[in-house]
Formats: structure tokens, C-alpha cells, sequence
């Protein structure tokens, strides 16, 4: 049992000046309102760092009826409420406040007499609440999406392995040498197909988390350096691409690279069937800002199939509906969006593809370059 | 004997799949084109055909609405495919069922049997 001295002390109320410094300090916007003898809503006390940003402090609130204070739609919005809340049923609610979104928390007061004598409550901003969710909801779609790619794209090899397998099993009274060898070469490949995707995994998860070193990159070199590398793969293909000089932009330079490899090795694999394979990489102006563009005129794709990856937090509605854009493009929309930026693509089967990106949130429109290198 | 095209960008998967299908004793053909299809099916005449889901340049319904008008059989076609939603979409193309890869040979085997064999039904 404890003796007095050592049972806990209640501590003492806040003296009225610390208090009054301690509810400036809270984001929220802290209330109490009153219905008058006009019949109308005053605001007898409000205080908060919200309360300030809208202009409804107690000092600037007193002795205006609350829809003095308050833009009409919004004090539309809050009447019911608030007249809801003098009956006694008070409830929280969300709306929009210009370009905010604010949470009501009311709370009926009450009188002797068991009437409803003031409201008081806070009100919250969850602007930034709300743009993280969004967020995060983007980003979820991105991953679920990306699992799809990545089940389709793994399938495929391992379905190879798997039929390989299943022919040599079966064939055992063929003569072996030419059917083993030539199967051997297929799960070989096939091996390698899965060893390259598990690469691209991991530049997505690289993509995703290293920290973002942004400096201006000279995309023109970086992409010569790239296209040397593809004529050094593939010797020989014949293709003709076409390199605006003189592009910049700011960005990680290592993550600009696997945008750029990823771009223009598709574009490379997409023109394979062509003789006449061309691939250009320039800028342009759309929209009052300037976009990076690599434009080739291959097989192209269905543009209901990928088209919807690339827009930044849009609510996908279906993740299955841009299965077949791989890995590689999830990683792309993904370096873009952490630079704040985006990727938009353009294509018709059979007739090429326009993948048009930026990096940056507010780059104005450069006049359009009008010589364009060619780089045989 | 049943005659089947298989339709697959992956060259490793038409060829595989095609050494599989003349094991079980049909008559087997491949393309890997979506451009040499219509043509592809006048010169086979297939009975069946495997359409994969996803090739560069392939639209899947009018892919297959412009297969069965080119040819002069009554086609099965069932789509052939590695992605989640086979089982989701080949309604919708207009195909007449699915196969998922990775797939075992019988499982395909009995699937063309049956198919094959309804239609002879309904004829």
C-alpha cells in the first residue's frame, strides 16, 4: 500500500499563457462555436496553426457569424453538420476546403438543462494525408502490375525448360545425339533468358532504392555510349539511328543510362524484322514543356495494352491490362516518377512506337532542335 | 489426323511445341509472325490453332475473328499463353479455351481430343 508522499502528483494546470503558446503550436485548427440569439453560428474561440492559415483566430473571428468567415461552399457543406451537432448528434466528417481537405471532429457541449450549448472540436488538414495515400496506392498498383510482368515474363522460359524436358523424356527411343543437342541449346538459352530476368529484377529494386544523385546529364553522350554497346552485341544489323545533339536533362545519370539502354534496346529488338530499322532519339515540345523521345518504326504494340503504365498515380483499374511491358518498361515508369517526371507512349501495332519522357516537374519548352545527327 | 498451328512469337516454344504434337500424332505446322498467319493457315488448313497471347503486332480479337475467316474449317482455337489471365480473357477474344504454360504434354493432348471431338459431334 502505498504511503502519500509517494502515491503520483497530478500535475498542475498549465498556466494560461503557456497554454494559449501550446495551442498555437498544433497544426490543427481548435474550436468553439456557439449559436446566438440571430439564430446564426459565432465562433467564440479558435486557435491553431489552421485557424491562423484561414483566417479564423479567435481575434479575427470574433463578433462575424461563422458564415462571414467561410467561403460559401464550404459553409454549405458545414451547416448540416454543425446544426446536427446543436440537435446532439455530433459526427465527424471530411470535405473539401479550396484546395485543402479537412477533418471535422465536432463535440457537443452541454448545459444544465441537457440542451446543446456550444460546439467545440478541431479540424484537421489531411491535404498531405490524402496525397500520400494516393500515393501509396500508385505505387501499390505499380508493384501489383509489376508481379504480373514479372509471372508472364518468367513463364516463358521456364516453359521451354519444362517442354525440353518433356521431349527428352519422351524421345528416348529417338536417336539421341541430335535430339539432346539440339534441346540442350534451347534450355541453355532458355536458362540464360531466366538468369537475365532475375538482372532486370534487381535493377528494379535498385531503380527503387538507391538515393537520387541529380546533376545535368549530357543525355546525346550517354546515348552513343549505349548505341555502341547495342552494335556491339549485334554486329550485324543494319539500322539507321538518328541522335539529336546537344540533349540534357537533370537527372541521376546512372538511372538516365538504364532509362536510355532500356528505350533504345527495345526500340533495337522491335526493329529486328525490318531492313530498313530506324531508331531516333531527340526532343521535342508538347504542352509547354520539353520532352526527351525515342521513336523507332518497328511491330509497335497495342496501345490499350500499355499506354495506362506510364501515367503517373492514376488508379489502375486493372493491373492485368498492361501485362507485356516487361520488367525493363515497369523499371523506366519508375526511375521517371521518382525524378518527379513522366512517360507517355504512342503506338499503333505495326506501325512503330513514341516512348516521349522527362525527368523534371517544370522544365519550359526549348525551341526544337532542327538538325538531327545521323549516326549509321 | 488432326492438324494443328502454332502460333508463337518465341521460336523455342513453336518448335518444341510442334516436335510434341507430331509425337502424339498430329499433324503439326508453326509460325512466328503475326504478318504470316493468314497465310500460314490457307497453306496448313488447321483444324486447331494455338494462338499465343501476346506477340509483337498482335491485336487478339480481330487476330482471331480474321483467322477464322480464313479458313475455310471450323476452327478451335484456344489461346495459348503465359500470362495470369488466360483463364479471364479467352471469352472475351473469342477463342474456344485456354492452355497456361508451362503445360504437360497430355494435358494438351486430351484438351485438342476433346474439343476436337465435340466438334465432330456438332457437324
Amino acid at each position: 500500500m502505498r504511503s502519500r508522499e509517494n502515491q503520483p502528483r497530478l500535475s498542475d494546470p498549465l498556466p494560461d499563457v503557456e497554454l494559449a503558446n501550446l495551442i498555437d503550436l498544433v497544426p490543427d485548427m481548435v474550436f468553439r462555436f456557439e449559436r446566438r440569439s440571430d439564430g446564426l453560428l459565432h465562433v467564440t474561440y479558435s486557435e491553431g496553426r489552421l485557424a491562423q492559415a484561414l483566417h479564423l483566430t479567435t481575434r479575427e473571428a470574433r463578433d462575424r457569424p461563422l458564415i462571414d468567415l467561410v467561403p460559401a461552399d464550404v459553409f454549405e457543406r458545414i451547416l448540416p453538420e454543425y446544426e446536427q451537432c446543436f440537435e446532439g448528434h455530433a459526427r465527424e466528417f471530411v470535405h473539401a476546403w479550396g484546395d485543402r481537405v479537412v477533418h471535422h471532429r465536432p463535440q457537443a457541449v452541454f448545459g444544465p438543462k441537457g440542451e446543446v450549448v456550444a460546439v467545440i472540436g478541431a479540424i484537421t488538414d489531411e491535404s498531405e494525408l490524402q496525397r500520400v495515400s494516393r500515393e501509396l496506392d500508385a505505387s501499390n498498383d505499380e508493384l501489383v502490375a509489376f508481379s504480373y510482368n514479372v509471372s508472364h515474363d518468367l513463364r516463358t522460359p521456364l516453359t521451354i525448360l519444362d517442354s525440353c524436358l518433356q521431349l527428352l523424356e519422351e524421345g528416348k527411343d529417338t536417336p539421341a545425339s541430335e535430339a539432346v543437342g539440339r534441346n540442350m541449346v534451347r534450355m541453355r538459352n532458355a536458362s540464360q533468358r531466366m538468369a537475365k530476368l532475375i538482372q532486370d529484377l534487381l535493377g528494379f529494386g535498385r531503380a527503387s532504392r538507391s538515393e537520387l544523385q541529380l546533376q545535368e546529364v549530357d543525355v546525346t553522350a550517354v546515348a552513343r555510349g549505349v548505341v555502341e554497346r547495342l552494335r556491339a552485341e549485334d554486329p550485324a544489323r543494319r539500322i539507321d539511328v538518328r541522335i539529336q545533339p546537344g540533349l540534357t536533362c537533370r537527372a541521376d545519370k546512372i538511372l538516365l543510362r538504364n532509362v536510355l539502354e532500356q528505350l533504345l534496346g527495345n526500340a533495337w529488338k522491335y526493329t529486328g524484322k525490318r531492313n530498313d530499322a530506324r531508331v531516333e532519339l531527340g526532343s521535342l515540345a508538347r504542352g509547354g514543356r520539353e520532352w526527351l523521345f525515342v521513336k523507332d518504326n518497328g511491330v509497335g504494340f497495342d496501345p490499350l495494352r500499355a499506354g495506362r503504365l506510364f501515367h503517373a498515380f492514376e488508379r489502375l483499374h486493372d493491373p492485368a491490362d498492361f501485362e507485356g511491358t516487361g520488367i525493363g518498361l515497369a523499371t523506366v515508369a519508375r526511375i521517371l516518377r521518382r525524378h518527379g517526371g513522366a512517360i507517355r507512349a504512342e503506338a499503333a501495332p505495326g506501325e512503330g512506337a513514341t516512348f516521349l519522357f522527362h525527368t523534371s516537374g517544370s522544365r519550359p519548352a526549348k525551341t526544337p532542335v532542327k538538325t538531327l545527327e545521323v549516326h549509321a | 489426323m488432326i492438324r494443328v498451328l502454332v502460333i508463337d512469337d518465341e521460336a523455342d516454344i513453336a518448335a518444341t511445341t510442334v516436335e510434341m504434337l507430331e509425337l502424339r500424332g498430329y499433324n503439326a505446322a508453326s509460325v512466328t509472325d503475326v504478318a504470316d498467319v493468314p497465310a500460314a493457315i490457307k497453306r496448313h488448313e488447321p483444324d486447331v490453332i494455338l494462338q499465343d497471347a501476346q506477340m509483337p503486332g498482335l491485336d487478339l480479337k480481330p487476330a482471331i475473328i480474321a483467322a477464322r475467316g480464313a479458313s475455310r474449317k471450323r476452327l478451335v482455337v484456344l489461346i495459348f499463353t503465359a500470362s495470369v489471365d488466360a483463364e479471364r480473357i479467352w471469352r472475351i477474344v473469342g477463342a474456344d479455351g485456354f492452355i497456361e504454360k508451362p503445360f504437360k504434354f497430355d494435358a494438351l493432348h486430351n484438351e485438342i481430343e476433346r474439343r476436337t471431338s465435340v466438334r465432330a459431334m456438332q457437324s
